[in-house]
């Protein structure tokens, strides 16, 4: 008995119609899992710090962020403010995020700016998150003062001449919600280690954060 | 007339099935790998609390930028690379970073206090600073310490007794954090954990020949 008539007895024995159906049906749910499951598989890390609302109120140090070198001074925190804010409204106005300076600022257990010392002049910022007992979280959001960064208006990624406001960007990515994402500096805001790609939000970084929320 | 039920009503079904199952299959594997740590890396299976006085567990608390990964970017700020084996680790020390914290009532009791961990290293080779086979030296991971938790940053490197490891030190002469405060430069990124001589971690985690990791901040 050959193989084919081994299949010709198989067929005469299965309903045909109703293994067509069958299949039409695995094949459906698979694919529409491979849709489902795709996005959770994204070039991503696998840690979520969302915030439970999508509507945060920042606290800025200014005294805190006037240790740090700005185009080659200290003692200019609401400039660095400033500068700062425009890394907030990059994500605040680009996404489904709502992120406001307040000024009703007088507990730790707020979302705060400001600055810390590092000795590596690599490391140039951190966003610190804290849950409270209760489920509240806060986020605190740290640029490196040590002297020998130069923060600048217009610069790049290096210590000597560190763009402010892109990191700010970068720092806000992080605020949000995001890791640290992979893809090149067209694709994401939210690479690793600093490169041009934090002069702007992308659509990437934009629907990741908006799942999110 | 069976052949031809058999490649219309049976085999063809089946044909799509599989093909759908490879695409699928294939989308999967084309995302990206650059965020998968590859199980070749061997960590320190115990918890670095373990090793340090009064340290009752250590937990991520912060997620920072680094402007490069890349030793070779920042030769100049590597004071000494060692290749040695964690001999000790020191009680945490408590140090105030000047910036004040006046601004955010509290912040201590949310934060919890700057502190800095020795940690003694055993030489076993060094580069671009003579150090001979055998000395100690000393270098620090910064953390904070709240209620027995020490919280590190995630880019920060962990350290266990008895570990092989080659680390890339920068020297902080400013007297902020401490004198002469020898600290890992570009954290977890200039550290590497060292077995059967290969250097393994988290940007190298097929790992890299010990001669070539040593040798990379000269």
């Amino acid at each position: 008995m050959n193989i084919v008539t081994v299949i010709n007895k198989l067929i005469s024995i299965v309903n045909v119609k109703l293994l067509i159906k069958s299949l039409i049906v695995v094949i459906t749910i698979t694919l529409f899992a491979g849709f489902a499951l795709t996005p959770a598989f994204a070039h991503s890390e696998n840690y979520v710090n969302f915030f439970t609302s999508a509507t945060q109120y920042v606290c800025y140090a200014t005294g805190g962020l006037g240790f740090m070198q700005y185009e080659g001074s200290t003692g200019q925190g609401s400039t660095i403010k400033t500068q700062i804010e425009q890394g907030m409204s990059e994500v605040s106005d680009n996404t489904d995020m709502n992120i406001y300076t307040t000024t009703n600022c007088s507990s730790s257990l707020q979302n705060w700016v400001t600055s810390f010392y590092h000795s590596d002049t690599s490391k140039s910022a951190k966003v610190s998150v804290k849950y409270t007992t209760l489920g509240n979280e806060y986020k605190m959001m740290e640029y490196n003062r040590n002297t020998y960064i130069y923060w600048v208006r217009d610069g790049g990624c290096s210590s000597i001449e560190l763009d402010l406001s892109n990191m700010a960007n970068h720092e806000f990515g992080h605020f949000a919600g995001s890791p640290h994402q992979s893809g090149g500096a067209s694709h994401t805001m939210m690479g690793t280690p600093c490169n041009s790609g934090y002069s702007s939000i992308k659509t990437a970084d934009v629907n990741y954060i908006n799942g999110g929320y | 007339m069976e052949v031809t039920k058999l490649k219309y009503t049976f085999m063809l079904p089946i044909f799509v099935a599989i093909a759908i199952i490879v695409v699928f299959g294939f989308s999967l594997n084309t995302v990206d790998h650059e965020d998968k740590h590859v199980d070749v890396i061997i960590q320190p299976t115990t918890n670095m609390a373990a090793f340090i006085p009064g340290v009752a567990d250590v937990q991520i608390g912060s997620y920072s930028s680094y402007l490069t990964h890349d030793i070779g970017d920042v030769k100049s700020d590597v004071f000494v690379t060692v290749f040695g084996t964690v001999a000790e680790f020191g009680k945490p020390v408590i140090w105030a970073d000047p910036v004040s914290r006046d601004e955010i009532p509290g912040y201590e009791q949310t934060y919890g206090k700057d502190v800095y961990i020795p940690i003694h290293i055993k030489v076993l080779d060094s580069k671009k600073h003579d150090l001979a086979e055998g000395d100690k030296i000393t270098i620090n991971i910064v953390g904070k310490l709240l209620n027995g938790t020490l919280y590190l940053d995630e880019n920060d490197p962990h350290f266990a007794i008895g570990e092989t490891v080659v680390v890339h030190i920068g020297k902080d002469t400013s007297n902020v954090i401490a004198s002469d405060f020898n600290f890992v430069k570009l954290g977890k990124f200039g550290k590497y954990q060292i077995v059967d001589d290969k250097a393994y971690n988290d940007k190298h985690p097929q790992g890299k020949l010990l001669d070539t990791v040593i040798n990379e901040a000269k």
